[in-house]
């Protein structure tokens, strides 16, 4: 499939249709002995604004179906259409560029580059799409003011709390409008008021519009979250789409 | 121990087959360049000891002339010496064998030892090989009418099979100027030790009339009580000639290696450079596995293994590779020996005296250094990496993998040692050689080298901010690699260290040899004035045995287009425990011909006018040099005609022989040697002589005398191919050394692609292309050369200025003019990045294939 074609058609944006759309996606690796079926038929959409968790015990499939969201794996078989675009249908470098343009992505370690400082490290996203340097200076400087932590810009990672970072990444994945928002354990690493703190801000981002599609352990986590999709074994076993 | 090193080093090494490869090639290329050239300096010394073995390995005492030697009568006085057990006469001269008229240096230059074999010294190899039914073949023909009246000469399997001698063959060479013929009586077989395969046996009264020494001896061998060698010594010395001298074997080649030590120190701190890129290698490659393992040293610390026990696995992670790396360096410098003993034996044979050595020595003792120096270099290179591992508190090392830790301002910090370091590399210029090595000089460059290394993390530093901020938004490919030069200095710094020293080798020999050449051709110009150079035809070497006999140059003048001759008289002679050139010239046509370059004489007429008729020679600046001689002091030499007084009249600038020479007139010279034979001749022309037609006239108006006549330009084409090839062998020393740092970059790229994998994998994440991810890499890479390059270029030039101003003027005396080959430098920096980019490429594929979901999971 051509993907520039599959491009140009997802250019215009169809706010009634959902930023994410999974259809029956299975996902499976090849096994020593047998396949690892990591998704069994899953399927789900999360819309604009609304905030869903993902729970269920280490190896349910929860960081695998964030993979396939995130566009840095495609399934086996099925569909997964990020802001309408059917990610199978695209070759690395148009995912790359899907990816790039249009997922944030917040992980429990934080992943900052420690070479970077907190505003190049906000700013990558942006300087990847080559935006202009006004443009960039201005929308990093936005989205360190909606976290909390403008003043903290020209420090390197190494020098800011748990809490900090994890807010330096939130902005690093929202900092270029994405289309939806992952967050694979964004408490996982925090004490219980950064944590809280966190989940603030996510919840304040999805009353702004954002779609938010959380992998989590916590309960209070689940808890503030507008649905709650529960996984075992590669299969969504709770809170069906609804 | 071995459980920590399997848990920490073994696996990690198979798991990194490539670093550990390439590691230990490095290592290996060190030792066996160090090893080779060491071989073919030992080999170069070991000859001159086989030439006194060969006749045999029993004497311990040896009568030497000088020149043209002296009587043989002296052996009767001699052998009657008490202590004397055996005495031998020796005749040492050359022939050319082979040699083509056409063809001025065709031929290959024979040794002929003349020795008695009628009378053998016990365990005499040439009595030996002369005995019926011993190791020669042909042994029905060691009857003494062949030996003497048929001048019968046994010769090597080598050059029999070289030449198709067969035994009862008449073969010609050339002696000098004159065709003799020899009769083949046996060849020596190949499994003969001790013996050189282009020495050629023939009967002491063979060898007398062969070279024209009719009563004469170069040498007398003996064996003496061995007790009372000393004793002995000084009863011999009374009952010699002036000029001659008693001397053991092992005394005499102590002077050789004197002689050649400059050279052949040289030569070895060059090779030692190979080892100490070396070096920086094994260090990064240690640091590398240290850093990688943090979070394993992390667990071993928590489950209880002592940080001395970390210290110990890394340091024998070190010592590992120094062990396997330098067991392949001797089997890859065995190989290199056998290319270098050739490159160094034909410097060694045209610039310093016939070594004619044709096979390697393989000393044991020589194998041995190279192997111990091998693994305790890369042993101490393990130290660092290993106490950074050793330091590390077990929770942050659990915690974090992959990242450099470093105080704050370390990097500022190391540049002000690298300063300090500089500033006692400039002290180090000033004092004098220590026994004319220039000790203090090869400390200074020690010194610039590590020096100029600790600049190398605050020149990444500030490198990497400015291009971070440079590249901004126009390329993120080369935003981030800036970014990740700065992010682990100390990794980035050993990579361009290792390539700055590599580089600044070949910058510092490049301006060394160009304004050498430059200098030498100058000089070449300036004294070079005759138009034809006449001298024997064939192949020559620096032991002056090609003689004419005085009648050619009278020949010579009565030539019709002649204008003048000057004549020239060379001879090796002790001076000082050294051996040194004693040379004759006329010294009164200085005056109106002067080709020598006085230094500090500002009436040169005068001088040359003064000359004549004085007890004054002029002597070469390495010779003022050498033995701290200016003009006005006085100095003896022990000449045939006795013990005799010169002044240093003057000093001239030379670029011939770094052992010095003594220039005295010619009729002082054939006063007190005894000697008026010639070496070579140089020709004037009467103005408008066609000297293409002179040229034949002179070779024609000799014959049945073989000699050689070379315009000018010839002559000084042969100068420079006499220079390049004594430098040849450098440049093969500056590939390796370049190779060995390529490596290193590849390492050091493939290191922090590895390490960076979830680095990469999350920008790749966040949308960065896989183009891009390769660009990034290579990326580094130029920066990498590019610093490398620059700061090589700029130790490279005062590392010259060390090579120049110090080094080479106290080793060899030389006075060299300074030229900087500028586009030369450029053209350093455009490769070493072209090598560091074409060192990404594999890196650089590695990075791009990195799996984005899984190296972001892996944490």
């Amino acid at each position: 499939m051509n993907a520039s074609i599959v491009g140009s058609a997802s250019m215009s944006v169809d706010a009634s249709v959902a930023p994410v759309v999974v259809r029956d996606v299975r996902k499976w690796y090849p096994g020593a002995i047998d396949d690892v079926h990591a998704l069994d038929g899953v399927s789900l959409e999360v819309r604009a604004g609304e905030m869903v968790a993902l729970v269920g015990p280490s190896g349910c499939g929860k960081s695998t179906l964030l993979n396939v969201v995130g566009c840095v794996d495609l399934p086996t078989s099925g569909t997964v259409q990020v802001a309408q675009r059917v990610t199978s249908d695209l070759n690395d470098d148009a995912l790359t560029l899907l990816r790039r343009d249009r997922v944030g992505t917040i992980f429990q370690f934080f992943n900052l580059l420690p070479a970077l400082s907190v505003f190049d490290n906000v700013a990558l996203p942006l300087v990847l799409q080559r935006r202009p340097k006004a443009e960039v200076a201005m929308r990093v400087a936005a989205a360190l003011t909606s976290v909390g932590i403008l003043e903290k810009r020209d420090v390197y990672p190494a020098q800011i709390s748990g809490g900090q970072m994890q807010r330096a990444a939130i902005a690093r994945a929202i900092v270029h409008g994405p289309a939806i928002l992952l967050a694979d354990e964004p408490t996982g690493n925090l004490d219980t008021a950064n944590g809280e703190n966190v989940l603030r801000l996510l919840r304040g981002l999805a009353a702004g519009g954002q779609a938010i599609l959380m992998a989590t352990h916590s309960p209070e986590a689940a808890a503030i979250c507008d649905r709650v999709i529960r996984m075992q074994d590669g299969r969504i076993v709770g809170s069906p789409l609804s | 121990m071995t459980a920590l090193f399997r848990a920490l080093v073994l696996g990690h090494m198979r798991a990194n087959m490539l670093r550990t490869g390439v590691t230990l090639l490095a290592v290996a290329l060190g030792v066996a360049i160090a090893l080779a050239i060491d071989l073919a300096n030992a080999t170069a010394v070991a000859s001159f000891a086989t030439s006194v073995n060969v006749v045999s390995n029993h004497v311990n005492l040896q009568v030497l002339g000088v020149g043209r030697g002296f009587a043989d009568t002296t052996l009767l006085r001699v052998q009657d010496v008490p202590g004397v057990r055996y005495a031998s006469p020796t005749i040492e001269d050359s022939i050319v064998v082979g040699a083509k008229s056409d063809a001025p240096f065709s031929g290959e230059i024979l040794r002929v030892l003349g020795v008695d074999l009628l009378r053998p010294l016990p365990g005499d190899q040439a009595g030996s090989v002369g005995t019926p039914g011993s190791v020669a073949h042909g042994g029905a023909l060691s009857d003494p009418a062949v030996l003497i009246d048929d001048h019968g000469a046994f010769v090597s399997a080598r050059v029999a099979k070289k030449f198709d001698w067969r035994v009862g063959a008449i073969v010609h060479g050339l002696a000098g100027d004159r065709v003799v013929a020899l009769r083949i009586a046996g060849i020596i077989p190949e499994d003969v030790a001790g013996v050189d395969s282009s020495v050629v046996f023939v009967d002491i009264a063979t060898a007398q009339e062969l070279f024209e020494k009719l009563g004469r001896l170069d040498r007398i061998d003996m064996i003496v009580d061995p007790k009372h060698v000393a004793a002995v010594s000084a009863a011999v010395s009374k009952v010699i000639p002036p000029g001659t001298r008693a001397i053991e074997p092992k005394v005499r080649t102590g002077e050789i290696q004197r002689m050649l030590r400059s050279f052949q120190l040289n030569l070895a701190a060059l090779s030692y450079i190979a080892l100490l890129v070396g070096m920086y290698l094994i260090y990064n490659t240690v640091a590398i596995s240290v850093v990688q393992r943090r979070p394993e040293i992390g667990t071993l610390r928590a489950l209880g293994a002592r940080s001395g026990e970390i210290f110990r696995t890394f340091v024998f992670e070190g010592a590992m590779f120094g062990v396997v790396g330098s067991l392949l360096g001797l089997a890859l410098g065995g190989v290199l020996a056998q290319l270098s003993v050739g490159a160094v034996s034909r410097t060694v044979d045209t610039l310093y005296v016939a070594s004619h050595a044709d096979h390697v020595a393989y000393d044991p003792l020589v194998l041995l250094k190279a192997f111990v120096v091998g693994v305790v270099l890369a042993t101490i290179s393990a130290i660092v990496p290993a106490l950074e591992a050793a330091g590390t508190p077990p929770a942050l090392a659990m915690r974090s993998a992959g990242y450099e830790r470093r105080p704050r301002g370390l990097e500022g910090r190391l540049a002000l040692v690298g300063a300090a370091l500089l500033g006692i590399a400039y002290l180090c210029t000033l004092p004098p050689p220590i026994d004319d090595i220039p000790l203090f000089g090869y400390a200074a460059g020690l010194a610039i080298i590590f020096g100029g290394s600790l600049f190398a993390p605050l020149v990444i530093r500030g490198t990497s901010r400015a291009s971070v901020a440079f590249f901004g938004s126009r390329s993120p490919a080369g935003q981030l690699a800036a970014a990740n030069l700065g992010a682990s200095p100390m990794r980035n710094s050993v990579a361009v260290a290792s390539l700055m020293i590599a580089i600044a080798m070949m910058v510092s020999i490049a301006i060394l040899i160009g304004s050498f050449r430059t200098t030498v051709v100058a000089w070449a110009d300036d004294t070079l004035k005759a138009d034809l150079f006449v001298r024997p035809l064939g192949l020559q070497d620096a032991s002056y045995d090609a003689r004419f006999s005085p009648s050619v140059a009278k020949k010579i003048a009565k030539l019709p287009g002649v204008a003048a001759v000057d004549t020239f008289r060379g001879i090796s002679i002790p001076f000082r425990g050294r051996i040194t050139t004693l040379g004759a010239a006329d010294f009164s046509t200085i005056a109106e011909r002067n080709k020598l370059r006085f230094i500090g004489v500002s009436d040169t007429r005068a001088l040359a006018q003064t000359l004549p008729n004085t007890d004054g020679v002029l002597i070469s600046d390495p010779f003022s040099m050498r033995f701290h001689l200016g003009r006005g002091d006085r100095f003896d030499l022990d000449t045939p005609g006795g013990r005799t007084t010169f002044t240093v009249a003057a000093i001239y600038n030379d670029y011939s022989s770094d052992a010095g020479i003594v220039l005295m007139d010619t009729r002082t010279f054939a006063r007190l040697y005894h000697d008026d034979s010639i070496n070579s001749i140089a020709v004037y022309a009467k103005p408008k002589v066609d000297l293409a037609k002179l040229r034949s006239d002179v070779v024609r108006s000799v014959l049945p005398l073989r000699v050689d006549a070379q315009t000018t330009r010839e002559l000084r084409t042969l100068v420079i191919s006499i220079f390049n090839r004594t430098f040849a062998i450098t440049y093969a020393l500056y590939i390796i050394s370049i190779t060995i740092a390529v490596l290193g970059v590849v390492s050091t790229l493939f290191a922090l692609v590895l390490e960076r994998r979830r680095e990469i994998g999350l920008m790749r994440y966040l949308g960065l292309r896989a183009s891009d991810v390769r660009r990034m890499v290579y990326y580094e890479a130029a920066f990498i050369g590019l610093l490398g390059g620059v700061m090589g270029v700029i130790v490279g030039v005062l590392l010259s200025f060390l090579l120049i101003f110090v080094i080479n003027r106290q080793a060899f005396g030389w006075l060299i003019e300074l030229h900087m080959p500028y586009d030369f430098l450029a053209e350093a920096v455009v490769l070493v990045i072209a090598a560091a980019l074409v060192a990404g490429v594999y890196p650089a594929g590695v990075a791009a294939r990195i799996r984005t979901a899984e190296a972001v999971r892996s944490e």
